[in-house]
């Protein structure tokens, strides 16, 4: 197929999806807010077996249309993006495919009724990402990096088919109304089924959302193309723990012990992958960590009961980190595939507009004021501290995570757009129009989307329950905005030349700067705790058990069966005199025993 | 001369064969034993035969010289051939029955 | 209907020995005429097989042994049909892959007719006599496939693999014996109709080892773990399309004597041992797929992974309620397409290549963009991503033993290993993939060239019903349905009347 034609199908299939979401989400406007929620349609009978009936049907309410909304919306630029990002790759046509593979497994993964299509959608975007991730399929690093994703993935997967037979085995059924109803109706608070339902499904989600400890397969996904990068691995599918735990929010508000196992979590994970991002030189990789930390943001927000503030800076985190990997992606794409910070650098002046709308993804992220990123993620802080959940301590490390975060995705800025450029033989310059559209849409909802968060507090409120207070407090905001000015201010006085100033410190905290740069050594740890051992025995198994264990104990009953034959046969001399000899003496014995006997 | 005169005769006579039989090498040796060892057996029929008064005995004495006689026929045929094909006929070298 | 079925093949595998042996043209004709024939038939009896009936259908029953009541009766229900017809199509697609072969390939397409024709008779028979014939029928050409068109240690692996199976089938030979016996002694009537036996009342101790030497024969045939270790050694040795109906066709006749024979037969030894075996199944799927880990050899890699998807299927019969054992099924036929797809996918490239080791391929997909697309479909199946078949026979099985009864304590832990091994599956068939697909090889040969559209057609229907059963296994799991509840449902008569027969129901 030409290359225009599939990349025009591809974008015309979601952008068409898109305005079918808008049309949904008119549709629900009409609505009363009460009769907004829990409508099933179904499209067939998918498996009758015995007292385990399964429809192919599709929930709508809110929740699934907000999500359809941001990833259509998101999809459908970042397809137009792809278009241009793309071009001249032989393999163009194999790409839209996969992306919309994604999409559609995307879909279906927010669209579904119950928790089995749940899994289906959520194994198939984890086959998208695979797929996707090791795209260009002739580079080892970018295979082996898809199978790590992969395989990371289908843990996650295993976990929630577990959640959905303990669901089964107690509820009698896995669609989410009927098993939330079920719940709502017979459990207790921290009652053990829903402390085990809520942990292994939180197996799949953390999985997903590359949350500690299975988070490493996320940066190594970076070897795909940047669109994915920006699509798959920030704005949508990434986010897809988040979402599980707010569709499945009644399980997880009857186990109040699993949320603060996911606050915590999220929050650890927030600061951890901060930390790791402060390092990086690899400009793909910053941002992958901060995914990581963002996404830490969310499931502290869920973990504190505040879905609707999750999901509001989902939402936002979608418009800003899908920019800053776009506008990324146009500086690689500006310096032929370079994405080495020490490399770039002086990028403002030949590209003025990439150079904007990563300002003003950057201005999001760390959350500067009357941004997107500030709305949502000021919610969640203040939440954390004065949420009915929260404490201090998630209170103050999301503060900390705030300033760290502030720091590097300024420190990413002042290295690609200040100073002088670092590969002289490089030409920047601004793409093609459809390489920059998108970047301004994006940037536009990066920075004016704040204003929704009301809207989507409401607009939510149906399936959450009514919507959440926002609790004031000056005190804490003032604080929260300062750590964002003060991390941006030390990189801007660390890094504004362009010129790293921070040699000093490098050598004084040189154990840490190493231990974060190796990424706290979890990949290493992993392979001498979990591949070596299990390579180790798999050829021990082969080795021990099977040749010289099960197969040489048959083998072995057959040599004796054989040589015990071999014995016998000797009885057989050919000597026709010992066979008279034996005959005799045959017959003295059973003389000897008639007579005696 | 009773009947365990006849008995002792008979039995002593298959002990010859049986051991000449066990011990020599020669097949046309160990097929004379052979044949001893039966003629003890009729030895013995006629023996009881007349000793009971019935002729049965004597009858199956006739039946097995007959017998002998056809088995002789047969196993001298084998010893010949063998002899002519090996040059040999040491019992314990012709053994490629064996197991 | 049935016979047809079974002795199409039959007929045209002695007609074989009469064709010039010269002449491949003909031989080829005649074997893809019988296997055709043989398909088309068994599809009718699909089509016409009725699905909410669980009893047998299309069912033909005359004397053939009058002193012993020995009676030739063939019929199907819900869970042999699909595996007749799986059977016919795998058949049908071996002897195409088998039609270039140059060595004697008369004698070669007879006895694969042969191995058809008893694995037929296997999914059809009726009487215990008939069923052990048709078994048996299954071992010999087998034997002389591998031992004379195998490759490696072609001998050993036959031999290991005939005397493993006959010691087996021997035992079973002796409980088909005295169960006619028992039933016997309890109504003076002298039958081997297995659907007359099953309702038979047996004490409890006879049926522990009547079980154990039904179940041995089975357990060796499917295989399962621990009495697996014929398995590499054949599947290395034997010529590929003799593996597509080994793997696919013969490897279920295993389980499916296990459903006929083993749950319905012997209820009180199957409530007594099912947590064993459903240790030694579950032990066998991480077992497996744990070896399968460290090949490096296609063909064995594959062997290794059937032994960890067939303790799927034992698991799954053994968790002995409806999801389990329809699940059972299902996957019978899921294994069936897939593994024999992969060994196809293996012996094409080992035709291009002329090596089976992993160490030799790198980068095939740049040279082989359809097949790329096909291994991959058919890896993802193999490893049992949602939505495509695999998972289906997978996520029923392990919901069945997650809220079986029977093996009610263990089946934590038994899910758990599964689960244990479902990622061990993703690792070492995305390795076989990637490793065989994938990164850039400056070293390809030269002529290196895509499928051919022969070798399209044969992978073709596979990838079609991969993703059918995927998404829409309910006509599958309609037909298997009413049969396993029927079986789950079986009454036993005590009674000692004589002449007032087994007691129907």
């Amino acid at each position: 197929m030409p290359h225009r034609r599939a990349g025009l199908i591809a974008c015309g299939a979601v952008g068409g999806a898109f305005a079918f979401s808008l049309y949904a989400l008119s549709q629900m406007m009409f609505l009363e807010a009460e009769q907004r929620a829990g409508h099933v349609l179904t499209l067939y009978t998918w498996i009758t077996s015995e007292t385990f009936t399964l429809n192919l049907s599709i929930l709508i309410d809110p929740l699934s249309v907000f999500m359809f909304l941001i990833v259509t919306g998101v999809g459908f630029l970042i397809h137009v993006y792809s278009l241009s990002y793309m071009e001249g790759d032989p393999e163009f046509p194999r790409f839209f495919a996969y992306l919309n593979l994604f999409i559609f497994s995307m879909l279906v993964l927010i669209a579904a009724a119950d928790f089995f299509f749940l899994i289906v959608g959520w194994a198939l975007v984890g086959l998208a990402s695979y797929l996707l991730i090791g795209f260009w399929r002739e580079k080892t690093s970018a295979v082996l990096a898809a199978r790590k994703a992969f395989v990371m993935n289908v843990i996650g997967d295993v976990g929630m088919v577990i959640a959905a037979f303990v669901i089964f085995s107690h509820f009698g059924t896995l669609n989410y109304l009927d098993v939330f109803a079920a719940a709502k109706a017979n459990l207790r608070p921290n009652d053990d089924v829903a402390l085990l339902i809520t942990l292994l499904l939180l197996v799949g989600a953390f999985a997903k959302s590359a949350q500690l400890p299975l988070h490493t397969w996320l940066p190594d996904a970076m070897e795909g193309p940047t669109p994915v990068s920006a699509l798959i691995h920030a704005a949508t599918m990434v986010t897809a723990g988040v979402y599980l735990v707010a569709r499945c929010h009644v399980l997880y508000e009857l186990a109040p012990y699993t949320m603060y196992f996911i606050a915590g979590v999220g929050v650890i994970t927030a600061v951890f992958a901060g930390s790791m991002a402060l390092v990086q030189y690899d400009i793909k990789r910053v941002i992958a960590y901060s995914t990581m930390s963002q996404l830490g943001y969310m499931f502290l927000a869920v973990g504190i009961g505040v879905f609707s503030a999750g999901m509001f800076h989902l939402m936002t985190h979608a418009f800003f980190k899908a920019l800053l990997f776009l506008s990324a992606g146009s500086v690689i794409h500006a310096l032929n595939g370079e994405q080495d910070l020490r490399r770039m650098g002086g990028l403002r002046k030949s590209m003025p507009l990439t150079h904007l709308t990563f300002l003003i993804g950057s201005l999001a992220l760390a959350g500067f004021p009357l941004t997107s990123g500030f709305y949502s993620k000021e919610a969640i802080i203040l939440s954390s501290y004065h949420g009915e959940m929260g404490n201090i301590f998630f209170w103050a490390i999301a503060v900390l995570t705030a300033g760290m975060t502030a720091f590097y995705i300024f420190r990413v800025y002042f290295y690609t757009f200040n100073g002088t450029l670092r590969s002289p033989e490089a030409h920047p310059h601004e793409g093609p129009l459809a390489l920059t559209a998108p970047l301004v849409a994006l940037a536009g909802l990066a920075l004016l989307a704040g204003g929704l968060g009301h809207w989507v507090d409401e607009f939510l409120a149906p399936v959450f329950g009514a919507a959440p207070v926002h609790p004031e407090d000056e005190l804490l905001e003032t604080i929260a905005v300062t750590a964002g000015v003060v991390g941006i201010a030390f990189a801007g006085i660390l890094y504004m030349t362009g010129r790293d100033r921070l040699e000093f410190v490098k050598q004084a905290l040189a154990p840490i700067y190493d231990l974060l740069y190796n990424k706290y050594y979890v990949d290493e740890i992993y392979d001498f705790l979990i591949v070596r051992p299990t390579k180790a025995i798999g050829a021990f198994l082969e080795e021990k058990a099977e040749r010289q264990g099960i197969d040489f104990a048959v083998d072995e009953v057959g040599a004796q069966i054989h040589g015990v034959s071999r014995g016998i046969g000797l009885w057989q001399s050919g000597k026709v005199r010992t066979y008279a000899l034996n005959m005799v003496a045959g017959l003295v014995v059973i003389l000897l025993f008639v007579v005696f006997l | 001369m009773g009947p365990n005169f006849v008995l002792i005769i008979s039995a002593t006579i298959f002990c010859i064969g049986a051991l000449g039989f066990m011990i020599r090498k020669n097949p046309l040796i160990m097929f004379m034993c052979v044949e001893l060892m039966l003629n003890s057996v009729n030895f013995l029929l006629i023996g009881y035969s007349d000793f009971l008064n019935s002729m049965d005995g004597q009858i199956f004495a006739l039946m097995i010289m007959a017998v002998a006689a056809a088995e002789v026929v047969v196993g001298l045929a084998i010893i010949l051939t063998i002899f002519r094909t090996r040059h040999d006929l040491n019992v314990d070298h012709i053994n490629v029955l064996k197991g | 209907m049935l016979s047809l079925i079974v002795f199409i093949p039959l007929v045209a595998a002695l007609g074989l020995l009469f064709v010039d042996r010269n002449n491949p043209a003909v031989a080829r004709a005649v074997a893809l005429g019988a296997a055709s024939l043989s398909f088309l038939i068994s599809l009718g009896v699909l089509v016409w097989f009725k699905e909410a009936d669980p009893g047998m259908q299309f069912t033909e029953s005359f004397l053939w042994v009058k002193l012993l009541n020995i009676r030739y009766q063939v019929g199907v229900d819900g869970i042999s049909v699909l595996l007749l017809v799986l059977t016919t199509f795998l058949s049908v697609i071996a002897i195409f892959f088998s039609l270039d072969r140059k060595d004697n390939l008369r004698d070669f397409l007879a006895l694969m007719l042969a191995l058809e024709a008893g694995t037929l008779g296997v999914f059809v028979a009726l009487d215990t006599i008939l069923f052990y014939v048709f078994w048996e029928l299954m071992l010999i050409p087998t034997y002389f496939l591998i031992g004379i068109w195998g490759e490696g240690r072609r001998v050993y692996a036959t031999t290991k693999f005939v005397l493993y199976t006959l010691v087996g089938s021997l035992l079973m030979l002796v409980a088909i014996v005295s169960i006619s016996v028992a039933h016997y002694n309890a109504t003076h009537e002298l039958t081997f109709d297995i659907q007359t036996l099953v309702h038979t009342h047996i004490d409890p101790v006879s049926q522990l080892w009547m079980f154990l030497f039904f179940f041995l024969a089975f357990a060796i045939k499917v295989p399962v773990f621990p009495l697996h270790s014929w398995l590499p050694h054949t599947y290395v040795a034997c010529p590929i399309p003799a593996l597509v109906l080994l793997t696919g066709a013969m490897s279920k006749t295993g389980a499916y004597g296990i459903i006929r024979f083993c749950l319905p037969m012997f209820p009180d030894a199957v409530e007594s041992l099912a947590v064993a075996i459903g240790c030694a199944a579950a032990g066998g799927i991480v077992y497996g797929a744990w070896i399968a880990v460290a090949q490096k050899d296609l063909k064995a890699l594959v062997a290794y992974s059937s032994i960890s998807h067939l303790g799927f299927i034992v698991l799954g019969i053994f968790a002995h309620n409806g999801q389990g054992i329809e699940g059972s099924v299902l996957q019978m036929i899921n294994h069936g397409i897939i593994a024999s797809a992969l060994f196809l996918i293996v012996g094409i490239l080992e035709k291009r290549m002329g090596t089976r080791n992993l160490k030799d391929f790198r980068g095939l997909g740049t040279a082989m963009p359809v097949l790329y697309g096909m291994f991959m479909l058919i890896t993802l199946a193999a490893l049992g991503l949602p939505g495509l078949n695999g998972f289906v026979g997978e996520f029923l099985i392990l919901m069945g033993v997650w809220t079986s009864a029977m093996l009610s304590d263990m089946s934590t832990i038994f899910v758990l290993m599964a689960g244990l091994a479902i990622v061990f599956a993703s690792i070492y068939m995305l390795y076989m993939f990637q490793g065989a697909m994938q990164e850039k090889n400056d070293k390809l040969p030269a002529h290196l060239t895509d499928i051919n559209r022969g070798e399209f057609g044969l992978l073709l229907p596979a990838c079609l019903l991969i993703v059918f059963i995927g998404l829409y296994p309910k006509p599958f799991i309609d037909r298997v349905s009413p049969s396993v509840d029927r079986l789950l449902t079986i009454e036993k008569t005590v009674n000692l009347d004589a002449g007032h027969g087994g007691g129907h129901h």
